[in-house]
């Protein structure tokens, strides 16, 4: 019996071994031969911030987060400010905010400052089937997926296969409804709204006009902050402290009118915060709630006023930490 | 557990293994400590519910079978010099007595059933009609988390009880046997319906261990997966995309709607069915096949016989047959027969007494006017219009000279059946009756064929697995159908052949089935 039992087992495996293979193997065909589908997609600008941070060779600022990062950090503006390559790193918030800080790891070097907007934020969460599209076609990313990303991979390969599938048959049987959904689509999110550094650069003149509905209220709330990911975010601060760089806090940028907050609330959060904390808070909360015109679609994206904005005030902010002796050589 | 979870996979490796490990004479032991983890795992709390219906029923069966022994022995014991009279008040005595054992099974989970599932819903009804009377007073409605499997195991243990009552065979003494009759983890959640002269032969017999059974039975689970993952899921997408804006999608949307329904409720509940019959394969038992190619139809009737075939079984022996045997019922077919004559009355009789039968099919679905609607009377309308139009429908082909036997006509008639049952549908999956009317006033409003293009080209990519899975499945139904065995035929393959065949198998619900993203989703049936 043990010996037809072992035959069943090892048959079993043989072919759920070689269905893995196969599927791999149709996975990485689609991944990497198959024409592109997502190259104009906003998240794949994820490759050219990926790309450009690799290629700083100098200290440079970089700044995680996600999309409140994307639409409220001109890079080039800070750049200027503080004499100093500066790089966004982040983009769509269903990416998960960890995997920018895990890939962004490697490249981190002597002489540079980090900068986290804190938000809350579920900091063990992938999206990986997101990842996925953003890097389509490129196996080195693949390859360095984060461990906690592997998961969803499962689910995330399946989508890029059968995408890839029905993509072409679906465009050519409904061209009608394709092109409505492509209208539909606000062109501010692709590829082209990002320079070759993944900052967003394309002009976002509307402001927010609208009363703030339900959904879109914020509040700070330190319960919404876990232990783990307060551990996670002085976990990263030693990282960076042991490759020669700092690690700063501040806050992200919000329609000040969305905020639910008081006054005596934030600066209870403020100070929260800062004992929470290894790393340094360097922005003035209240500094980050901003006036409808420099909000764009969102209450946390700025438009190009808000961007240009927020950046100077970060400069600024990083600029003054420097001055005060904390950070050596920001603003040289 | 959900069959198509990890967690169950593991378990079920874990079991299979311990269950082929040890001697022979306990491994009913090891499947009832299974099934107890299995339901557990559901929530401790509802194990309380199974445990009340098995040691009533247990302890009722064991003293009806016992009444029935000392009846016997009494007879015997008469021998010829007992008068009929006394033969029969011998015979009254121990009925009369079955009768209370009968009926405190069938009290306490018929009343549990009540209580659980349906107390809320007759209280809505009977406030609403205070309402709608102006009766200023209103019932307290209280409302109660459905035990998994309730409706199956309730039924399953009553028709246990019932044909001990009836003499058909001996109770069960061995507590620990009864419950895993019951508790059995492959079917308690979602049937089939089993009965127990059945399952005594599979349960508790020596299975020896046998490589094919196994991986026939593997074979099966994964067919089942197959159409769970790629067909159900991938359409329930659409689906739930349909019902959930229908007001968005007339005409086309509609038919649309009732149709990939009722294909995906095909899907979800049949591969339920062939993962339980798979699993309890490899473990050497033979479930009862609850389905028989339910599409190749030619009437509503004969779906019936091929859709969820343990409960309308179940439904035929326990409440059609007896209820047409009545006392009650047969003053009624005399009253009937006196007042539209004698065939007419007797037609009127069966047509009241399978309504009944299915309202109470309608009523077991769940507690909603929706399920008794959709599985219940419409189901009832379409067989009693069938018989009473049938003599039209005769001369209708008399005249049109259309042969019975004609290669169109049955497909004719199936493609019919299979409207006929998706309409219902629009009930089935409707949010509320009111829903599913507006459903049909929407088929005959416009033809939609702008919104429907949307909701197709939205749903495309669960749509174009689907259709793939679907292709799969009409080829292995029309085999199965004609009687071809597909599990047969693989097997036939050479060895390399077979291999890539399986490979290509999984690999297929690797690609188009629907894992990982959330929960795995819930089987429709479960609600039930």
């Amino acid at each position: 019996m043990s010996k037809g039992i072992l035959r069943l087992a090892f048959r079993a495996a043989g072919i759920g071994l070689a269905a893995v293979i196969v599927y791999s193997c149709i996975f990485l065909a689609a991944f990497c031969l198959m024409p592109p589908l997502y190259k104009d997609s906003y998240q794949s600008v994820v490759v050219r911030q990926y790309d450009s941070l690799r290629e700083i060779h100098e200290p440079k600022v970089i700044v995680l987060g996600t999309s409140y990062v994307t639409f409220s950090v001109d890079a080039d503006l800070m750049e200027q400010k503080l004499g100093m390559p500066c790089q966004v790193f982040g983009c769509h918030l269903g990416m998960g905010t960890r995997y920018f800080f895990d890939l962004s790891k490697e490249w981190i070097g002597e002489g540079d400052i980090v900068v986290y907007p804190i938000w809350e934020t579920d900091i063990n969460y992938y999206g990986t089937e997101l990842i996925l599209t953003g890097i389509e076609g490129r196996m080195d990313l693949l390859l360095s997926l984060p461990a906690g990303a592997v998961k969803g991979a499962l689910a995330g390969s399946r989508d890029i296969i059968t995408k890839k599938l029905y993509e072409p048959l679906r465009g050519m049987l409904f061209p009608a409804e394709k092109k409505r959904a492509d209208s539909e689509i606000d062109p501010i999110y692709a590829i082209d709204s990002f320079d070759q550094k993944g900052t967003m650069k394309a002009l976002r003149q509307e402001s927010w006009t609208d009363d703030v509905p339900e959904d879109q209220k914020k509040r700070y709330d330190s319960a919404a902050y876990s232990q783990e990911y307060i551990a996670f975010l002085n976990e990263f601060d030693a990282y960076c402290r042991d490759r020669g760089a700092v690690f700063c806090l501040t806050y992200p940028t919000i329609l000040d009118e969305a905020v639910e907050n008081s006054e005596e609330e934030l600066a209870a959060f403020d100070s929260w915060l800062k004992e929470q904390v290894t790393a340094p808070v360097i922005t003035d909360i209240k500094d980050t709630l901003l006036p409808r015109e420099e909000i764009y679609n969102s209450v946390m994206h700025c438009n190009t006023l808000g961007a240009e904005h927020y950046s100077s005030m970060l400069a600024e902010d990083l600029a003054s930490f420097f001055r005060a002796g904390k950070i050596s050589h920001c603003g040289q | 557990m959900l069959f198509h979870s990890v967690e169950f996979w593991l378990f079920f490796i874990f079991v299979i293994g311990i269950y082929y490990m040890v001697s022979p004479s306990v491994r009913w032991l090891v499947l009832l400590t299974a099934s107890l983890f299995f339901y557990l795992y559901a929530g401790p709390g509802m194990l309380c519910y199974p445990l009340f219906t098995i040691l009533l029923t247990y302890w009722s069966g064991l003293r009806i079978g016992e009444n029935n022994r000392r009846m016997k022995e009494r007879i015997r014991e008469g021998g010829r010099q007992l008068q009929r009279e006394e033969k029969q008040a011998i015979q009254a005595l121990y009925r009369g007595k079955n009768r209370f054992w009968l009926g405190a099974a069938l009290a306490g989970n018929l009343g549990l059933l009540f209580v659980m599932k349906y107390a809320a819903f007759l209280a809505e009804n009977i406030n609403s009609l205070f309402a709608l009377l102006s009766i200023g007073k209103a019932l307290p409605i209280f409302r109660f988390a459905l035990p998994v499997g309730l409706s199956f195991y309730i039924f399953q243990s009553l028709g246990y009880v019932i044909d001990i009552g009836r003499g058909l065979y001996e109770p069960q003494k061995n507590l620990g046997k009864y419950a895993l009759f019951i508790l059995f983890f492959p079917q308690i959640l979602q049937g089939p319906v089993s009965r127990y002269p059945q399952m005594e032969k599979e349960l508790y017999a020596f299975h020896q261990f046998d490589p094919g059974q196994v991986a026939s039975g593997l074979k099966l689970a994964v067919w089942g997966l197959f159409k769970k993952l790629v067909i159900a899921d991938q359409l329930g997408r659409a689906v739930d995309a349909y019902f959930g804006n229908y007001e968005a999608y007339p005409g086309i949307g509609v038919v649309f709607g009732g149709c990939a329904f009722f294909v995906q409720l095909y899907a979800d509940f049949s591969g339920y069915m062939d993962i339980a019959e798979g699993v309890s394969q490899m473990l050497g038992i033979r479930l009862f096949k609850n389905f028989r190619n339910p599409f190749f139809s030619r009437s509503i009737q004969e779906l019936w016989q091929r859709w969820h075939i343990s409960l309308g079984a179940w439904f035929k022996d326990y409440v059609f047959y007896p209820l047409l045997k009545s006392r009650l019922w047969g003053r009624l077919g005399k009253k009937c027969q006196q007042i539209f004559g004698k065939k007419t009355g007797k037609e009127v009789t069966t047509y009241a007494g399978l309504f009944c039968l299915w309202f109470l099919t309608g009523a077991w679905h769940g507690a909603d006017w929706k399920f008794i609607l959709a599985s219940g009377l419409i189901q009832w309308f379409y067989i009693v219009s069938g018989k009473i139009c049938q003599p039209l429908s005769e001369r209708i082909k008399q005249r049109l000279q259309i042969r019975e036997d004609a290669g169109w006509f049955p497909r004719f008639q199936m493609v019919r059946t299979f409207c006929l049952y998706s309409f219902a549908m629009l009930f089935f999956r409707g949010a509320s009756t009111k829903d599913a009317l507006e459903m049909i006033r929407l088929l005959f409003s416009s033809p939609g064929w702008g919104a429907f293009a949307g909701l197709l080209y939205e749903n495309f990519g669960a749509l174009f697995c689907a259709f793939l899975g679907i292709c799969v499945l009409a080829v292995v139904e029309v085999m199965q159908n004609r009687g071809i065995s597909v599990r047969g035929r693989i097997g036939q393959l050479k060895g390399c052949q077979r291999f890539a065949f399986y490979t290509a198998a999984l690999t297929a619900i690797l690609v188009f089935g629907i894992y990982g993203v959330t929960d795995p989703s819930q089987f429709i049936y479960f609600q039930f």
